[in-house]
């Protein structure tokens, strides 16, 4: 599983999203956890964040700049290729998943969710990646 | 061959129990469905989320209303927020299971045939809120739905394109 000390940004338009996400975190035991309204704010704070961050869960569905917008800019720089990003979506369909595991998504978690499904993927995500 | 109609307020009512048991971890239920405008005409809520329904043949809305006290503790159970009145949170709160219910209801709507886009809720606070708003040639389905914290109403509107 991801370590504790994981800087984690949750990106979400809906504030009541990002508070289910970050109480799950918090009770999994982490505790540097940020958040940002849209995938233009996430962006910005990734471009920006010291130290950097560690792992994103970011909704699809959002105004300004979606999800996958934000992913596929994240994998087109550098700095981010390896970082893990997680996104959330009740925009389920089999052709959507694949969109995003091509366009670079370590993981995907379909709301509704419970605790230990979010749990649950994210330790899936951990093993994938091999850290 | 064309996909059957029956299909979407199946799907929607099992998005609404599913968005409960799973997101909310709470038993919910349909107490009643119904088809009358004039009842809706009854019906007041404290806050009303919609999104609009879009596909090739059909046009609509799906909207949920909740009274102030299950909406209050409805955040409660989602977020941990103990929250007194109602407020922009709240608002949230009913977007984003409104946003749930129908996302989830939207894939296996389309798995059967239908092709309705994605759509970001609204949503509207105040008190005695009146959904009976549709056009009238609209065909209108509602759900009266009970819960552990309280009852709230889901309204499905569906209408033909031109």
């Amino acid at each position: 599983m991801f370590k504790p000390e994981t800087r984690i940004l949750v990106i979400d338009d809906m504030s009541t999203m990002r508070k289910i996400v970050i109480k799950s975190l918090r009770e999994m035991g982490f505790a540097d956890i940020h958040e940002a309204a849209d995938g233009k704010q996430g962006w910005e704070f990734l471009d920006t964040s010291t130290p950097a961050i560690d792992l994103v869960i970011s909704d699809w569905n959002m105004p300004n700049c979606t999800g996958l917008e934000l992913l596929k800019k994240v994998r087109g720089d550098s700095r981010f290729a390896k970082l893990p990003f997680v996104l959330l979506t009740a925009e389920a369909e089999a052709s959507q998943v694949a969109e995003a595991i091509k366009s670079g998504a370590n993981n995907y978690i379909i709301k509704p969710f419970t605790p230990d499904g979010l749990k649950e993927k994210l330790e899936q995500t951990h093993k994938r990646l091999g850290a | 061959m064309n996909p059957n109609l029956e299909t979407i307020p199946k799907e929607i009512e099992k998005g609404i129990v599913d968005t409960l048991s799973i997101q909310l971890s709470m038993k919910a239920g349909i107490a009643r469905r119904g088809m009358s405008r004039e009842q809706l005409l009854t019906k007041n809520f404290d806050c009303m989320s919609s999104v609009s329904l879009n596909s090739t043949k059909y046009l609509g809305t799906l909207s949920i209303g909740f009274p102030e006290t299950t909406l209050l503790l409805m955040n409660e159970k989602l977020t941990g927020e103990k929250l007194t009145g109602l407020c922009t949170e709240c608002g949230d709160a009913s977007g984003e299971i409104l946003n749930i219910i129908y996302a989830s209801a939207r894939k296996r709507i389309n798995e059967s045939g239908f092709d309705f886009l994605p759509a970001l809720p609204t949503t509207v606070i105040g008190k005695g809120l009146n959904p009976a708003g549709s056009n009238p040639s609209d065909i209108v389905l509602y759900y009266e739905c009970e819960s552990e914290v309280g009852p709230f109403l889901v309204i499905l509107s569906l209408r033909v394109k031109p």
